[in-house]
């Protein structure tokens, strides 16, 4: 409180002593008026609140007032809406002058009663209403009093601040939007049942209430009367009929109830109330009970107690709502008497008089969301009014009728002291009018041929399951809205016709009504579960017109879904009954709608959820991802009406449903959607987007497809589907050699087995089996691919392989295609042995480490970064690999690359295919198989034995159906140089365990051309006399690009024997097959040089023991660990014309450019001196054939450590 | 004393020679058979002529044969030696033979052992055993044998040498030491296989004629006799394992 006194009373009192102490006369005594201003509180918020001003006048000089004193307040210039409404000054007459124009209001009073000194004259008490449309939101009050002999006049000020500003959007809580039912009589008897708490009244606010409340009947049951005390935060129920009490009566009487309400507060009147009914009893006839309510209304949590009681206008509530037409019918799938809502909105005093209020801002827009599951039918008036301007002109039709608008406006008499008049402006007939392209349905109704009509359009909420809401056209500002009750009738509205044939809603019709409509409006939803239906309101003001209110209401829990039937029927058909061939698939699922077209019915449950599991063998089809994409979430655009963006390579489907509701079917696209970018965050899922252009209706629902990891089986699942009836839906996904799915790889009678369940179930998300339908849809596989006979499951793989160039030596990539044909087992594996002398150059390759090969991942959405990133380096590539998936002439072609890779599994060397499984829109993430590439120690000849090839990736069936590998990189295979007639082999396994073997022929040519001109050259080392055991050395070298050498044999002269005695310890060959020969064992080493490693395959010369009668002399060659490539050289020991012949009769078709071997001499030396070996010169006789069957015999001279002489000099090659 | 030697040399090679007098390589009737756990030694021999003085003795071909099998089906031991006890009514004339040196002959074809030692020849004979690898098939190895008279270490021996080509060239020499011992058996032979058959000979026979100037020996028939009986040797196989097969070829003469 701020109190001040004016400067001017200041300056007369000084002046006064001043004059005084001048003239040095006596004092002359006089009175002085010292006026005081305060109020309360100090701020306020900004809107129409009271505040209280109390002003006082006191004689602060030493002499009593004389005369007439005055006192003015004046408030600040606030415009209209700020004026005194009661003020008390007693022993004062006061005069109220309200704001005129940019006067401000005042209160001027005058007194005759004199102030003794010191003393105060009666206060002046002023409460006045202030209103945010004053131009200085810290308005000042100014009180002035002047008189009484006072010299001069005093003045005090009292300034308030806003806190606030005014709210806009909905003050009556009694807001309900809800759906009612028509009271249902029986033959017998008539019977209304109140509802359960019928007098419930809630206080809440800052006050203590006393409430007394009677109630009385007539009829046939009095009732008596009570009363209550009643609290702040109580809630009492009403003495006067008591919850869940029964009337019964007869046929044909009245039952009227009524009800006294009083209601008093501190400082606030007391309110008074009727609350009455009259209730028809009419045998075999429905009962009708009305109960109509005036005086005060609802109080209840979120409305201050005065304010409510000063604004609402009677709403008193029997079960729920304002004006209730009945019992609430709450019977799912059922049809209501009608569907009604009503809203009031915030006003506000108006400063032209205390009494008057206004909206505090003019409504634009209304969008009323009706709870979801709740469906209006567009179809069900049997006529409609032709056009908007038709309602302005009034020549709509009476069956286009279908409920009433009340419109309350402070046109007219507004009542004082009430924001609200308590009885509705307007009361117009609402119609159902032919509707705009692209609108479901339209209502409209007119206030007044002079303003625009108001229509009402339904809409669908996308982001609510598709839930019906109600979207007005902007309202008119002139009438100002208060409030409105709309009332949508089920079965049609009667109307009477006031002046000028304006048609005036009466009320609803009932359902056997004999002019009732034959299909019902509304229907209410089949799902009790969760919360009780909730009721929307969205509204902006033509001042805030982006400024959007929410509201939600609550209507009655829907009741009685036990009752609601669910008898969807589904059929399933691929459009090929083929094995293993593309197939399309039709599924139709049909839904009794008797319920819904039937007054008198009760809709079936809205589908919930819809399993589809296909049957075993039935799989997705790679080979359909060639070209296709998928429907990101930002371009399907669900919980949207705006049209989606789904690419048309996406499209996989198509969709049409009917519904009784809208004129169109609706039809659509089925969409491949995002991989684990929609709504389930899964692999695979699919969208589906309906619409009808002429309806406005887009509808678009997301599902899921999951697969068994382990046998990919697949269950589509669309599960929350919109909670709105349909008679038939219908599925045709693609038909083609690109169809999407696969029939099972084997002829018979397969199963789709579909399940559905409702949203009636008392757990919709998780229903009980009772509550879920099964329907199973057989369908037979009647032949094999393309008309064939039906497939055995044999495993009757092909093969296409061999070099791009069989010249003979040549370096050539080498290809190898693998198909299954459709009807044959899938594949699991392939062990490929390329023929003998088909060569890898390995030398200068990096491996791809184990290390990268395990970081590849397998995880689904890496595969198109190891597209884009290989993990392996590029020099380790050596190949590519294509892998065709799917059924149909055109398997979808995933490339991948082909790596070498070090020791696996046993084997020396590796290839790893690394293949990123990215077919279409799917990313499968990367398969890598790894392949040992086992080489037969004494053939060189290569196996190639390959890890699992998978057959379910992430759950889907990937239906490898061919393989192509090509090693093209230059010059990592080679051509043998032998030209016989080879094979390439392999064996290939099937998903069911077959094995096939399948070979291919092959064959080098041009062998002619290649030379061949070995090396030999012999020498001991050590003793040359009889007797002794040299050590001896061979060196054999090989010319580039000639025949590689297939056998050769060197028979020693007759200088050298066998000492038998020192054969002592032999490798046995299960101990050199165990890689466990003694050392005593070796008896020389050998390496060989070739130019297709890094690196020199050497190792130990053992004695093995052989078929032959003695020994082999077995060199066991191995490349270091890194790659430990093993190659083992037997030579047959025997004599030829006595000497030591050694044999090596299968040497491998491989490029050895120098092979030398040691032979160890002294007391593990084999051999021994026959003679003292420089007495002559003796020559070792060599034979050597190439694998192109050229020979070579040699003579060169067995060189040893004797002196030379003339004739060793001289000893050269000779040829045989 | 050296002299007293020589005698006991000289009659124990004398009946030695009548030992092996029964040798031959065909069918051996009338052999000596030694069986043990399974493994069978046959001796035979043949001594010619076998009309001798009563008195001194005379040149004399002698020839053995011994045969190494097993009576049943198995595994036959690996010979590890031979010991020939002779009577020591034999005479070896070692002394009248030149000597041949072991590094001349060994190893060397059998045309160049005759080559080197043509003069020493005191006879010849086959070779024969089994190649017995293991894993492998056993395959006989066999060759011819020619003896020579020589020196070993400083004392006399027959060195047997043999020479094969099957499977391969090979080479080597079975030295018989020759000793003297007391008692009825007055010269021993002794040889010890393993050095020269190698860990995988498995010697089945060895059969060897010995010349006659290198072999005298008389008929000791007592006096009205015209001929007699009497234990010309005692032979012991030494099998590995310490199997030991002991035979005595007893055989007759007659007195010219």
């Amino acid at each position: 409180m701020r109190v001040s006194v004016k400067k001017n009373a200041l300056r007369a009192g000084l002046l006064a002593l001043f004059i005084l102490g001048l003239t040095a006369t006596p004092a002359f005594a006089a009175p002085v008026l010292t006026a005081t201003l305060t109020q309360s509180p100090e701020t306020l918020p900004r809107t129409d609140e009271q505040i209280e001003y109390t002003a006082k006048v006191q004689n602060t000089g030493d002499a009593p007032t004389s005369g007439p004193i005055s006192a003015e307040i004046v408030l600040p210039y606030g415009g209209s809406a700020t004026g005194i409404f009661k003020f008390s000054a007693s022993g004062w007459t006061c005069t109220q002058l309200q704001a005129i124009g940019e006067n401000p209001s005042k209160l001027t009073c005058f007194t005759e009663n004199p102030i003794a000194p010191g003393a105060f004259a009666n206060a002046i008490g002023v409460n006045a209403q202030l209103s945010d449309e004053a131009p200085d939101p810290n308005g000042t009050t100014t009180f002035t009093t002047e008189g009484g002999g006072a010299a001069a006049p005093s003045v005090a000020e009292a300034t308030y601040t806003f806190t606030e500003g005014f709210p806009f959007g909905v003050v009556q809580n009694g807001f309900i939007a809800g759906v009612y039912g028509y009271g249902r009589g029986v033959e017998s008897a008539v019977s209304l049942v109140l509802p359960p708490t019928p007098y419930k009244i809630t206080a809440v606010g800052a006050e203590t209430l006393e409430m007394s409340l009677a109630a009385k009947a007539t009829g046939p049951q009095a009732l008596s009367a009570g009363a209550a005390p009643f609290s702040i935060g109580e809630t009492i129920e009403g003495p006067g009929i008591q919850p869940g009490t029964t009337i019964t009566g007869v046929s044909g009487q009245k039952l009227t109830l009524s009800a006294e309400t009083k209601l008093e507060g501190i400082n606030m009147p007391v309110h008074t109330g009727t609350v009455s009914g009259t209730v028809s009893m009419n045998r075999g006839k429905e009962l009708n009970n009305v109960v109509t309510t005036t005086g005060f209304g609802t109080m209840t949590e979120g409305s201050k107690v005065v304010e409510n009681v000063e604004t609402t206008s009677g709403t008193f509530q029997v079960g729920q709502g304002i004006e209730s037409h009945g019992t609430d019918y709450t019977k799912a799938g059922g049809h209501p008497y009608e569907a009604y809502t009503s809203f009031g909105f915030n006003v506000h005093r108006t400063a032209d008089g205390p009494n008057n209020t206004k909206p505090t801002e003019n409504i634009r827009d209304t969008v009323v969301d009706a709870p979801r599951g709740f469906v209006g039918n567009a179809l069900a008036s049997p006529e409609l009014c032709p056009s908007v301007e038709a309602v302005i002109l009034k020549l709509c039709p009476p069956k286009s009728g279908v409920g009433g608008i009340e419109v309350y406006s402070p046109l007219g008499t507004a009542p004082k002291f009430h924001p609200y008049p308590q009885f509705p402006n307007f009361q117009t007939a609402l119609y159902a009018v032919e509707p705009e392209f692209g609108q479901p349905a339209q209502f409209a109704f007119a206030v007044s041929p002079a303003l625009a009509p108001i229509t009402f359009v339904p809409e669908l909420r996308a982001e609510e399951g598709y839930a019906v809401s109600f979207r007005t056209s902007p309202l008119i500002t002139v009438p100002p809205l208060y409030a409105t009750n709309v009332t949508l009738c089920d079965f049609g509205a009667t109307f009477s016709t006031v002046a000028f044939g304006e048609s005036k809603y009466v009320s609803c019709k009932g359902p056997s009504d004999g002019d009732a409509n034959p299909t019902p409006l509304i229907t209410n939803p089949t799902r009790c579960s969760g919360p009780p239906p909730a009721t929307g309101l969205k509204i902006d003001s033509w001042q805030h017109p982006q400024d959007v209110r929410t509201y939600e209401f609550t209507a009655p829990a829907i009741t009685d879904c036990d009752e609601v039937d669910f008898e969807p029927e589904a059929e399933l058909k691929p459009s090929n009954q083929e094995a293993d061939s593309p197939t399309g698939m039709s599924v139709e699922i049909k839904m009794p709608l008797d319920g819904v077209l039937d007054n008198e019915g009760i809709s079936q449950a809205s589908l919930n959820t819809a399993t589809v599991t296909f049957p075993k063998g039935m799989s997705i089809n790679p080979a359909a991802s060639e070209g296709l994409n998928a429907c990101s979430l930002a371009q399907i655009k669900l919980r949207s009406n705006a049209p989606e963006e789904c690419p048309e390579s996406s499209r996989v489907g198509q969709i049409e449903i009917d519904t009784p509701l809208i004129r169109e079917t609706l039809t659509g696209s089925i969409y491949v959607a995002e991989q684990n970018k929609n709504p389930f965050n899964s692999t695979l899922g699919l969208y589906m987007s309906f619409d009808s252009k002429r309806d406005g209706v887009r509808i678009k629902v997301a599902g899921k497809l999951v697969t068994d990891p382990q046998t990919g089986q697949l269950t589509s699942v669309f599960t929350e589907n919109p909670e709105a009836p349909f008679s038939r839906l219908a599925l045709n996904f693609n038909e083609g050699p690109r169809a999407p799915l696969i029939n099972p790889p084997k002829c018979g009678t397969y199963q789709i087995h579909a399940e559905f369940s409702p949203w009636s179930a008392v757990n919709p998300a998780n229903p009980t089996p009772e509550e879920i339908v099964s329907d199973d849809s057989a369908y037979q596989v009647t032949s094999g691919p393309n008309g064939s006979p039906c497939p055995t499951g044999s495993l009757e793989p092909k093969m296409h392989a061999g070099l791009r160039n069989n010249q003979a030596g040549s370096k050539s990539p080498f290809d190898l295609t693998l198909v299954r044909e459709d009807g044959t087992q899938r594949l699991t594996g392939i062990d490929v042995t390329p023929p003998k002398g088909l060569t890898a150059y390995l030398k200068g390759i990096p491996y791809c480490s184990d290390g990268a090969l395990a970081s590849i991942s397998a995880a689904e959405e890496t595969g198109r970064a190891e597209l884009a990133n290989p993990t392996c380096p590029a020099a380790s590539q050596v190949g590519t690999v294509t892998a065709g998936a799917g059924a149909g002439p055109f398997p979808f072609q995933t490339p991948g690359k082909v790596y070498l890779a070090g020791p696996y599994k046993g084997a020396p060397v590796s290839l790893a295919a690394v293949t990123p499984a990215v077919a279409g829109p799917f990313d499968l993430g990367s398969v890598v198989i790894r392949n040992g590439l086992y080489v037969d120690p004494e053939t060189t000849q290569v196996t190639t034995k390959s890890d699992p090839i998978p057959t379910i990736l992430h759950g889907i069936l990937l239906d490898i159906r061919q393989v192509r590998i090509s090693l093209d990189r230059p010059g990592f295979t080679a051509a043998p140089t032998n030209c016989e007639p080879m094979t390439i082999g392999a064996t290939v396994f099937g998903e069911e365990g077959g094995v096939a073997p399948v070979s291919n022929r092959f064959q080098a040519a041009g062998c002619e051309s290649l030379g061949f001109k070995p090396k030999l050259k012999i020498r001991l080392f050590g003793g040359t006399r009889r007797g002794s055991h040299p050590r001896l050395v061979a060196t054999v070298t090989a010319r580039e690009g000639d025949a590689n050498i297939a056998g050769a044999s060197v028979a020693l002269p007759h200088s050298e024997f066998l000492d038998q005695a020192h054969i002592r310890t032999i490798c046995t060959r299960v101990q050199f097959a165990a890689k466990q020969c003694p050392a005593a064992s070796i008896y020389g080493e050998a390496e060989a040089t070739t130019p297709l490693t890094d690196y020199v395959v050497k190792g130990p010369v053992y004695l093995r023991s052989s078929n032959n009668p003695l020994p082999d002399l077995v060199a066991a060659l191995r490349g270091p660990d890194t790659q430990p490539i093993e190659v083992v050289l037997a030579g047959r020991i025997d004599s030829k014309n006595g000497g030591i012949r050694t044999s090596f009769e299968a040497v491998p078709d491989q490029p050895v450019s120098k092979f030398v071997v040691r032979m160890q001499g002294g007391k593990k030396g084999l051999l021994v001196n026959s003679r003292n070996i420089c007495k002559s010169v003796n020559r070792v006789t060599a034979r050597f054939v190439g694998q192109n069957g050229r020979t070579a015999g040699l003579r060169p001279v067995l060189q040893n450590a004797c002196k030379k002489n003339k004739k060793q000099k001289k000893s050269k090659h000779v040829k045989r | 004393m050296t002299r007293t030697k020589k005698k006991s040399l000289t009659a124990a090679a004398t009946l030695f020679a009548a030992a092996v007098a029964f040798a031959g390589l065909g069918p051996m009737v009338g052999a000596e058979i030694a069986q043990k756990d399974g493994v069978r030694v046959t001796i035979d021999g043949t001594l010619e002529p076998n009309k001798l003085p009563r008195k001194g003795t005379a040149p004399v071909s002698v020839s053995i044969d011994s045969r190494i099998s097993t009576a049943k089906k198995g595994e036959l031991p690996k010979l590890e030696g031979i010991s020939i006890a002779i009577n020591s009514q034999g005479r070896v004339n070692n002394r009248r033979v030149p000597l041949c040196r072991l590094g001349r002959i060994d190893p060397s074809t059998t045309a160049e052992a005759l080559a080197a030692c043509r003069s020493s020849l005191i006879g010849e004979g086959r070779f024969t055993a089994d190649v017995r690898i293991p894993e492998q098939s056993p395959f006989p190895s066999r060759g011819k044998l020619l003896a020579f008279n020589g020196r070993l270490r400083g004392k006399p021996a027959i060195f047997a040498h043999i020479y094969g080509t099957k499977p391969v060239p090979t080479s080597y020499v079975l030295p018989f030491l020759l000793s003297k011992t007391k008692g009825t058996f007055g010269t021993l032979l002794r040889a010890s296989l393993p050095r020269v058959t190698g860990e995988w000979g498995y010697v089945t026979g060895v059969s060897l004629a010995l010349q006659p100037r290198f072999v005298s020996a008389g008929c000791p028939a007592p006096a009205g006799f015209k001929g007699a009986v009497f234990p010309l040797m005692k032979t012991n196989f030494g099998f590995a394992g310490g199997l030991r097969l002991n035979t005595t070829v007893v055989r007759g003469c007659k007195v010219r």
